[in-house]
């Protein structure tokens, strides 16, 4: 649990997806890689009905709390109505949440958390002390290292001094199959986001979750968003 | 008068018990108890040795110093909200997003102890014998549970789970800046009062009605096995067996038969 | 006085407990008790022993014979008040006292030359009454194993006169009693009830109408 991958999220991680066009986006929430994939299915899911852009008015972003109801993943709000150019963030609060994927598909767009393109976002807050290889098992070849500092709160100035610092995040751009920073230092409790922009289809996962050989590997990940081969984007 | 008189002074005695302690083995229990605010899951196990004899007539042994040997495992859970401050990760906004306040829920976290240690108990026995079975059974039987202290392995079992709560909860999320006062917090609510209450829980059905027994004496007693088809085993009962301390010039724990 | 005096264990059985186990043994194994010739005990048993009958040339089957004693009694150190013994037994000593019944197979047979030797066996036989003195003999192999056993050093049967006869019959008693009591054999569990395994350091000792032992463990 609480660890870094955008293919799992759990309390404390955050997705965010901007749709540029109008028209019906359903996405999924799943546990795992959604088969068949979101492109393919017509029905079930929620549905994003995206409204032309309106001029002059300020982009707003939405929420959508993803929440263990049951047994199974649901969403709240299950219907949402935006403006193309908007965002939403998914993201969860509650622990029994072990991991989540959201993935979804419009007339021309397509979205996943475990294969991000544009325009999105996604934000890890670290809880725990070390160093952090993050890397794409999606084999883009982006990567880097995120330090964590660990925090001893012994006096009350202390504490201040940390609630400010967590307040800051850290700030890592993707673009296409380049990112920077390459290495970014913080302390525990601090957030960093990946801003990720014209993307091949990138996940951020730590590199001890990413077995050798993976990014070779046409598993469920690598089949059509993995191995960027051309053609393969819509293969779904 | 008896047929057959044995007797051992006090050095004797002694050796006796010791034996019987051994022959005893480790004795095991499980169960559930109060460790302070929380409820203790544990199984132990219990040895008895050493200790040195002192035979009061007419039927006391006292032993003193008699070592308990005691290994348990217990675990309790701790609901961290409990200690900890509540925390949230504050809203950040950078390129164009914002992540929403999220407040970390602090999990309930289950901690494991092991811990063994020793502790000596003086008490008196009696002693009595009675058939059981085909046997002859001599039980030296404490009179009453003595005052358990705990001493120094109090101290000790709270640094082992000063220890314990730490490593059970170093995994979790967000926790270390708010690590170092935890054990201290969790020790604070057990308590020496805890501590010693839980451990006098378990320990103390160990030693009430704790019976050592000699090694059992056949009611029906070999003398001389059967050696061919015309020497068939031979073999004199004990029809009664006592037990005693007698006072002389030394005192001695005696033990008397008749055969028949 | 205590029990274990400058050791740290005692054991003793008293006399009660060894003609217990007298009692108990030969109830057991009657045959230490009975021997006789082919024509009285044709073979072992449990109830008695077979032994040769005493060649004697021109005897057809040989002296037939058969002795039988009863269940020894003992007397330890001090003698019962009262005892008809004797020979009662001093310090450290014990006395023993039993019957034995003598029976010699009297046979009659025609010696007509040329003919088998033909007869009848009469049996006949006489009671006596045995008193003897004896003493305690150890045999400790270590901790807890050995036993302990009686030797006889003097056996009065009286009342048989001439006294040369007394004399003969005494020794032959005397010397069949010492050979049936290498059997007993009181072993050093049995002394202490089987309580602790002794490691022997005084004794065996007749006193005060029991045997007694002291050590270690």
């Amino acid at each position: 649990m609480h660890t870094l991958d955008s293919r799992s999220l759990s309390v404390g991680n955050c997705f965010g997806q901007k749709f540029p066009k109008a028209g019906e986006v359903r996405y999924f929430v799943s546990a795992g890689a959604l088969i068949p994939s979101a492109a393919k299915q017509t029905d079930g899911g929620y549905v994003i009905e995206v409204l032309p852009a309106s001029k002059g008015a300020q982009a707003q972003q939405y929420n959508v709390a993803v929440s263990l109801k049951d047994g199974a993943l649901t969403v709240s709000p299950e219907k949402l109505k935006i403006h193309a150019g908007e965002g939403v963030l998914w993201h969860t609060v509650d622990p029994a949440v072990a991991g989540f994927q959201v993935s979804g598909a419009g007339k021309g767009f397509r979205f996943d958390s475990a294969s991000i393109e544009d325009d999105a976002v996604f934000t890890h807050a670290f809880g725990v002390p070390g160093k952090y290889e993050w890397t794409d098992p999606n084999g883009s070849g982006v990567g880097g290292t995120i330090e964590v500092e660990p925090v001893n709160l012994k006096r009350a100035e202390d504490r201040d001094r940390w609630f400010e610092t967590v307040q800051k995040a850290g700030a890592i751009k993707i673009k296409g199959k380049s990112s920077s920073p390459a290495s970014v230092k913080i302390v525990v409790g601090q957030t960093v986001f990946w801003s990720i922009t014209e993307s091949p289809g990138v996940a951020i996962t730590d590199g001890r979750l990413v077995r050798r050989g993976d990014h070779d590997l046409d598993h469920d990940h690598g089949k059509g968003r993995g191995k960027h081969k051309k053609g393969n984007r819509d293969r779904d | 008068m008896s047929d057959i008189i044995a007797a051992a002074d006090q050095t004797a005695a002694t050796t006796l018990l010791h034996d019987a302690e051994a022959t005893l083995g480790r004795l095991s229990k499980s169960g559930g108890g109060s460790l302070g605010p929380f409820v203790a899951n544990y199984s132990a196990s219990v040895s008895f040795s050493g200790g040195s004899v002192d035979l009061i007539p007419p039927n006391i042994i006292q032993l003193a110093d008699c070592n308990v040997n005691y290994s348990l495992n217990f675990s309790f859970g701790i609901d961290l909200n409990d200690f900890l401050p509540s925390f949230c990760l504050p809203q950040i906004c950078i390129f164009g997003w914002c992540t929403p306040k999220i407040c970390i829920s602090w999990p309930t976290v289950t901690i494991p102890i092991s811990f063994s240690d020793t502790l000596t108990i003086t008490g008196d026995f009696t002693v009595s014998a009675a058939q059981v079975g085909p046997n002859w059974i001599v039980s030296i039987t404490i009179q009453s549970v003595p005052l358990l202290q705990f001493g120094a392995g109090t101290a000790a079992l709270l640094a082992v789970i000063a220890a314990a709560v730490t490593a059970a909860v170093v995994w979790i999320p967000f926790i270390g800046p708010f690590l170092a006062g935890l054990a201290d917090l969790v020790i604070a609510a057990i308590g020496i009062a805890g501590l010693t209450g839980l451990l006098g829980d378990i320990i103390t059905p160990f030693i009430s009605g704790l019976t050592f027994t000699l090694p059992p004496l056949p009611a029906k007693m070999l003398v001389l096995p059967a050696g061919g088809p015309t020497d068939p085993e031979v073999d004199v009962t004990i029809t009664a067996l006592g037990a005693a301390v007698q006072a002389s010039d030394k005192n001695e724990l005696v033990l008397s038969a008749s055969i028949a | 006085m205590s029990l274990t005096q400058n050791f740290h264990v005692f054991a003793g059985v008293a006399e009660s407990g060894i003609n217990t186990f007298l009692k108990d043994l030969f109830t057991t194994r009657p045959h230490y008790l009975n021997y006789g010739s082919p024509a009285f005990v044709p073979a072992n048993t449990v109830n008695a022993t077979s032994v040769a009958a005493i060649t004697f040339p021109g005897v057809p089957t040989g002296i037939q014979f058969a002795v039988s004693f009863g269940i020894p009694t003992v007397d330890l150190f001090p003698p019962d008040a009262g005892t008809l013994s004797p020979i009662p037994p001093g310090p450290n000593q014990l006395g023993l006292h039993t019957k034995v019944r003598l029976t010699v197979g009297c046979f009659t047979w025609n010696s007509d030359p040329g003919n088998d030797k033909r007869g009848q066996m009469v049996p006949i036989f006489v009671d006596l009454d045995v008193w003897a003195l004896g003493q305690i003999v150890s045999h400790y192999f270590g901790p807890g194993t050995g036993f302990i056993t009686f030797q006889l050093i003097n056996v009065r049967i009286p009342g048989i006169k001439p006294e040369g006869l007394e004399a003969v019959i005494d020794c032959v008693i005397r010397m069949m009693l010492n050979a049936l009591l290498e059997n007993v054999q009181l072993p050093f569990h049995v002394l202490s009830a089987g309580v602790f395994q002794l490691i022997l350091e005084q004794g065996p000792t007749i006193d005060q109408d029991q045997v007694e032992v002291w050590g270690d463990i």
